[in-house]
């Protein structure tokens, strides 16, 4: 009998030779299927963690493993995934955690996907297997094809497989709130906790209040609570509140209004508008205004002003990461897009589209 | 090159730049005519300075147009011929283009042309508290654009990152002239991640003209500890054991016997010359922090088998410690003729089985070897020691590194961890990679480049040159290209 792998092989082959669309689905946590004309290419069954040697901080595992499973064998040996992945608890595969490049509140401090892979098994537009990067943590052997495959959707390639460099577990971790009202001081308070302590794990600001993750020896800690401003220790784990503003799900998303996320140098001065709410994540990198869409003229002129890029949540509160390409850049991704998958069969619905 | 095409060239250039952003006289090139792998040697049509941008894009262009191979150049420390000039090309070199545009502090970035070179960067930036973590062992001299091109690492990458971690934004210029800016200084941009793909890609796809680094800040304090061992395997273990414990080191590096030995001659570092291998560990943080993992990693060391394990009294001493390693590669420069630098990767599993064959294949070879070695993130580096004048010992060597390369595929590793494949490996990326995935790159390079004019010949092997290479090779234990006739 053929593999799950080879029949996906076969799928995508079939596609190709008749020029005709798929679309890539696993766990569906995320981007529920379109209703298409597109036939699915279902990587779910492609599960299973295949190699794991905690001593070597690296793991290799199917796409189609859910991420709940992965944080568990990783949890059992003090090890975790350095990017926070939202949506293991709605059946979020790994495949799907990479191809969308999602990342939590770990974000500016540990990195992203793209900077945790180390290596990729694909199927490309041509029905071809292929393997890039590796699994050790320097490989410069070739293009780094692997990670572009991060937050790409899935439309240059079906992850197979991917190896991830993990991280140890920290020995301790703080909650702590800072009561601030004003969001310039916020933005100021973050970014000088970034410089000054290393055990910085996440800062948020929202409500008037900055909530920071300490991570680290309880030494290291202790040490950088001594420059923080007057704070309240707060004696529980603040994760599931990161976790929801990552899933979208905490109260601020809540209803019908527009919501934007604005992606800024951590520092960028605040985008003014009148009573608006705004929530701060990623030590000031990534905001998000609560704003009705008759606004999006006014704070994309502010956001761009500042650096950054601003860009109106989906429907699913959340953003594609494709979506609003530069001009100039169109052109090398369409070309880059040409090179891996010629005839646009993969999820030809999520495509990268110009701002 | 046809003389008719060169002078073409050259109308079309002093059209656009002064005179004196060019090299054409034998003398002038001499220096450009190899790259820090001296074993390749090729003189170039003609060197390129160029002081701005715009130049850089006047040139690109010209060479379009003219069809003339363009060979970017940073400090030519590339140890894999990457940065070799090309018969009938040009090398374009970043000398000029040597100003640190912008410092953020707020942020935390710096923005520099593509010329400033590595430690310079961390040098401006040292009043603020802050630095650029990559740290190559020639940041004295390799440039960021070089950097780069090359993803570079250094000593500090298992905690801080390689290159393509520690930079958000890069502009470059492609081969119509266009000029492109790949990322951002937010955390993330719109589109694929093409920042990603032009990390590594030895000069291929466009000249980078500037680059956004992101700077860390000073970590107060650092110490080393030495541990020696009467054993290369249960050297290896130690840095397994650590890791395993959930202590990520600064920088944790590794040397044999041989090395430890010319380094001593070298630097005096106080290195124990009767071990057979010598870790360095390094641990930085704040003071109240380090001390306790100080602790865990001496006991950890020495349940592994370290014979002696000591922490470097003051900065002097941790200087010094690391100075022997710092210097190892000229140290074994002064014990032998010649010394042939290998680079791969390997899961630190695989040490002591790795060390131990490359310690036959050195008897088989008659070819002495020196490890030093990013131990922890598996990369390895062996110095083969031969003599150059010695008739068929420069071919012996490159077979011996041939395989050693191919072992650090046979485990799971990779043919290199960090200094490319430049010109010096392209035979071996036929043994790392189907021939579906070097088409794969092939296609990939035309979208930035549907000329091949960028660095061609370099990383990545055509079809033909793999299968001559196959004749001998056998990949993945299928003989690969069975489709292509043999010779
Ligand atoms: C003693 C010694 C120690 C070393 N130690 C390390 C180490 O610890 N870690 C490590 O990673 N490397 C190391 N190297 C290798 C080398 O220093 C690095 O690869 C470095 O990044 C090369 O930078 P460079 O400016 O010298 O580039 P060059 O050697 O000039 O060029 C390298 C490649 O990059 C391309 N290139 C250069 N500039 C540009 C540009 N602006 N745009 C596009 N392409 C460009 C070139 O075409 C070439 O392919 C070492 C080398 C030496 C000699």
């Amino acid at each position: 009998m053929a593999s799950i792998e080879q029949q996906l092989q076969q799928q995508v082959l079939q596609a190709y030779h008749d020029k005709t669309a798929l679309e890539i689905c696993a766990g569906g946590s995320k981007f529920k299927p379109s209703n298409g004309q597109a036939q699915r290419l279902d990587v779910l069954p492609h599960s299973g963690i295949i190699e794991y040697e905690p001593s070597e901080l690296v793991m290799v595992v199917r796409a189609g493993t859910p991420l709940a499973e992965v944080q568990s064998a990783l949890a059992a040996q003090n090890q975790m995934l350095g990017f926070d992945p939202p949506f293991a608890s709605d059946g979020a595969t790994i495949g799907g955690a990479i191809a969308t490049g999602f990342a939590g509140a770990g974000r500016p401090y540990y990195g992203g996907a793209r900077d945790f892979i180390l290596g990729a098994k694909i199927i490309n537009g041509r029905g071809e297997v292929l393997q890039f990067g590796g699994k050790v943590m320097k490989n410069v052997a070739g293009f780094d094809v692997f990670r572009p495959m991060a937050g790409a959707l899935g439309t240059l390639g079906v992850l197979l497989e991917v190896s991830i460099r993990l991280l140890p577990v920290p020995p301790q971790q703080k909650w702590i709130s800072v009561i601030c009202e004003d969001q310039a001081q916020a933005i100021e308070w973050m970014n000088k906790a970034h410089f000054k302590c290393t055990t910085l794990s996440a800062a948020q600001w929202q409500d008037a209040a900055i909530m920071m993750r300490l991570s680290g020896t309880p030494q290291a800690i202790e040490y950088d609570l001594k420059y923080l401003p007057a704070y309240a220790e707060l004696g529980v784990s603040s994760d599931a509140a990161l976790l929801a503003v990552a899933e979208r799900r905490a109260d601020f998303f809540a209803g019908s209004d527009c919501i934007f996320r604005c992606v800024l140098p951590p520092a960028a001065d605040p985008i003014v508008l009148d009573d608006v709410q705004q929530l701060m994540d990623w030590g000031g990198a990534q905001r998000f205004i609560k704003a009705s869409a008759s606004e999006q003229r006014r704070i994309e002129e502010q956001v761009t002003a500042l650096g950054g890029r601003a860009m109106p949540l989906l429907p699913n509160r959340l953003h594609s990461p494709l979506a609003g390409t530069a001009q100039e850049l169109f052109s090398i991704q369409k070309k880059l897009k040409a090179a891996l998958d010629p005839y646009s069969i993969f999820n030809a619905h999520l495509m990268p589209q110009v701002s | 090159m046809h003389a008719t095409s060169l002078s073409a060239l050259k109308q079309k250039l002093s059209a656009a730049l002064p005179p004196d952003c060019f090299i054409d006289d034998a003398v002038r090139m001499a220096p450009y005519e190899c790259d820090g792998l001296s074993a390749y040697k090729q003189m170039p049509q003609l060197v390129v300075l160029p002081e701005n941008v715009e130049q850089v894009q006047a040139v690109m262009r010209a060479c379009q147009e003219t069809r003339t191979p363009v060979v970017p150049r940073g400090a030519g420390t590339c140890l894999s011929g990457g940065a070799t000039p090309h018969p009938d090309g040009i090398v374009l070199s970043v000398a000029k283009l040597n100003q640190i545009l912008h410092i953020d502090e707020k942020n935390r970035t710096a923005t520099v042309l593509p010329g400033v070179r590595n430690l310079a960067i961390s040098q401006a930036v040292a009043p603020l508290g802050l630095y650029y973590a990559p740290d190559p062992s020639s940041q004295i001299a390799c440039t960021i654009g070089g950097n780069v091109a090359e993803n570079a690492g250094g000593v500090h990458c298992l905690k801080y990152g390689l290159t393509v971690h520690n930079v958000l934004q890069v502009k470059m210029v492609l081969l119509s002239g266009e000029v492109v800016t790949l990322g951002s200084e937010s955390l993330d941009s719109p589109g694929y991640d093409l920042l990603a793909l032009v990390m590594g890609s030895e000069g291929m796809l466009g000249m980078i003209v500037e680059v956004t680094v992101r700077l860390l800040p000073t970590p107060p304090v650092a110490r080393v500890l030495m541990a020696s061992f009467d054993d290369l395997g249960k050297a290896g273990e130690a840095v397994s054991a650590v890791i395993a414990a959930g202590i990520i080191p600064a920088g944790f590096e590794m040397m044999d016997k041989p090395a430890i030995r010319a380094v001593e001659d070298f630097v005096h570092a106080g290195y124990p010359t009767e071990a057979e291998a010598i870790l360095l560990c390094e641990l930085d943080g704040v003071e109240q922090d380090i001390e306790p993992q100080l602790e865990t990693v001496t006991t950890l060391l020495k349940k592994s088998g370290a014979v002696e394990v000591g922490l470097a009294e003051d900065e002097a001493q941790r200087a010094l410690f690391w100075s022997g390693r710092k210097n190892a590669f000229p140290a074994v420069g002064r014990i032998s003729p010649d010394y042939y630098c290998m680079d791969g990767t390997i899961p630190r599993k695989a040490l002591a089985h790795v060390l131990q064959t490359i310690a036959a294949l050195s008897k088989k070879h008659g070819l002495a070897v020196a490890n030093v070695f990013h131990a922890g993130d598996g990369n390895l580096h062996p110095l083969i020691l031969y003599d150059a004048n010695k008739p068929g010992e420069l071919e012996r060597t490159e077979e011996f590194g041939g395989e050693i390369l191919d072992l650090c595929i046979a485990v799971g590793g990779t043919i290199t961890g960090e200094h490319g494949v430049g010109l010096e490996k392209v035979d071996r990326m036929c043994v790392q990679f189907s021939d579906e995935e070097l088409a794969q790159f092939r296609l990939i390079r035309e979208a930035f480049d549907p000329d091949g004019l960028l660095n061609p010949d370099k990383a990545i092997p055509t079809l033909n040159r793999c299968a001559e290479f196959g004749a001998m090779h056998v990949h993945h234990g299928k003989m690969s290209h069975p489709d292509l006739e043999r010779f």
